[in-house]
C-alpha cells in the first residue's frame, strides 16, 4: 500500500486553458492538494480550468468541496471549472447532488472542445 | 416455525486521522465481497461512513489522532446492512443537525456542510445515540437494505 500515491495532480499550465489531471482518491486527506493546485492557478492569472476525472476511483464531499470553494471568484474572473471523463459512478453522484446544473461536464476532452 | 436469522459481524477500529479513511474504505470493499452487492452500492456507503468518520475527525476530535474511532458492520439475511461507528467524542447528532438542502449549494456554492446532506440522502436508516457521558461514548448507526 505505501509507496503508492493514494492521490495525485498532473498539472498542465502550458495552454490558456489549464488541465488539472486528478489520479486516485479524492477525500477529507487528499482535497487539500487539489485546494493547492487550483490556488497555483489562480495565482498564475489563469480562471479557466479543466479538471480531468478519467483516473479518480473516488471522491467525497471534501473533494467537491474544494470546487465549490473556488468556483464563485472564477467565475467573477470570467473563468470556469469545467469536468471531463468522469466514471459513470461519480457523474451519478454529482447529478443526485445537483452539481450537473453548477459545472459543465463533458464526457472527454472531444466533446469539451466542440463546445468551446 | 423455526425462524433463523443469518448475521454475519466484523469490525475495525482506526485512529481519528483522515489517512485512516482509505484503510475503512478498504476494510469495506473488502467486507462488500461476501456481499451481493453492485460496485456502485459499494461506493455510496463508504461515501457515507467516510462523511460520517472524516466529521467525528474534523469537529468531535477537532483533529486529535489519539483518539479512536470503531465501525461495527454486520449483514443480516444477506439484504440488510447496518452499520455502527463508535466513537468518543463531542456529541454531535447529524440527525437533529439542520441542514441547509442541497438547492442551497447550488445557488449560493460554499466548501463545507456537504456532508451530512449527503449522508442522509444515502442512507435507509439512522439512529444516533449517546451511550454514557464520563467517560462520553456516542454511537451513530445507519442502515442500508438490498433487494
Amino acid at each position: 500500500m505505501d509507496g503508492i500515491p493514494k492521490f495525485q495532480i498532473l498539472k498542465d499550465f502550458s495552454e490558456e486553458q489549464v488541465f488539472l489531471n486528478i489520479i486516485g482518491y479524492l477525500d477529507a486527506h487528499t482535497a487539500p492538494e487539489l485546494e493547492l493546485a487550483l490556488k497555483e492557478s489562480m495565482e498564475k492569472g489563469k480562471y479557466n480550468i479543466v479538471v480531468d476525472f478519467e483516473k479518480l476511483d473516488y471522491i467525497s464531499s471534501a473533494g467537491f468541496g474544494v470546487f465549490m470553494e473556488f468556483i464563485e471568484e472564477i467565475r467573477q474572473k470570467n473563468g470556469d471549472i469545467k469536468m471531463i471523463a468522469m466514471n459513470s459512478k461519480i457523474r451519478h453522484l454529482f447529478n443526485i447532488l445537483g452539481f450537473d446544473v453548477l459545472f459543465e461536464i463533458y464526457n472527454d476532452k472531444n466533446q469539451l472542445l466542440g463546445n468551446n | 416455525m423455526d425462524i433463523k436469522v443469518k448475521s454475519h459481524i466484523e469490525s475495525i477500529e482506526i485512529a481519528s486521522d483522515t489517512k485512516e479513511l482509505i484503510r475503512l474504505r478498504d476494510f469495506f470493499s473488502n467486507f462488500a465481497k461476501k456481499l451481493k452487492i453492485s460496485e456502485e452500492m459499494v461506493f455510496h456507503i463508504n461515501l457515507a461512513i467516510d462523511e460520517i468518520c472524516s466529521n467525528l475527525i474534523k469537529h468531535s476530535y477537532k483533529d486529535d489522532s489519539t483518539k479512536r474511532i470503531l465501525v461495527e458492520f454486520e449483514i443480516i439475511n444477506n439484504n440488510l446492512l447496518k452499520i455502527k461507528i463508535y466513537d468518543e467524542g463531542e456529541p454531535f447528532n447529524p440527525i437533529k443537525f439542520n441542514t441547509p438542502d442541497l438547492h442551497n449549494h447550488i445557488t449560493h456554492p460554499h466548501k463545507g456542510g456537504l456532508g451530512i446532506p449527503l449522508v442522509k440522502l444515502l442512507v435507509n436508516k439512522m439512529t444516533y445515540t449517546i451511550l454514557s457521558q464520563n467517560p462520553q461514548r456516542n454511537l451513530l448507526e445507519i442502515e442500508f437494505i438490498f433487494n
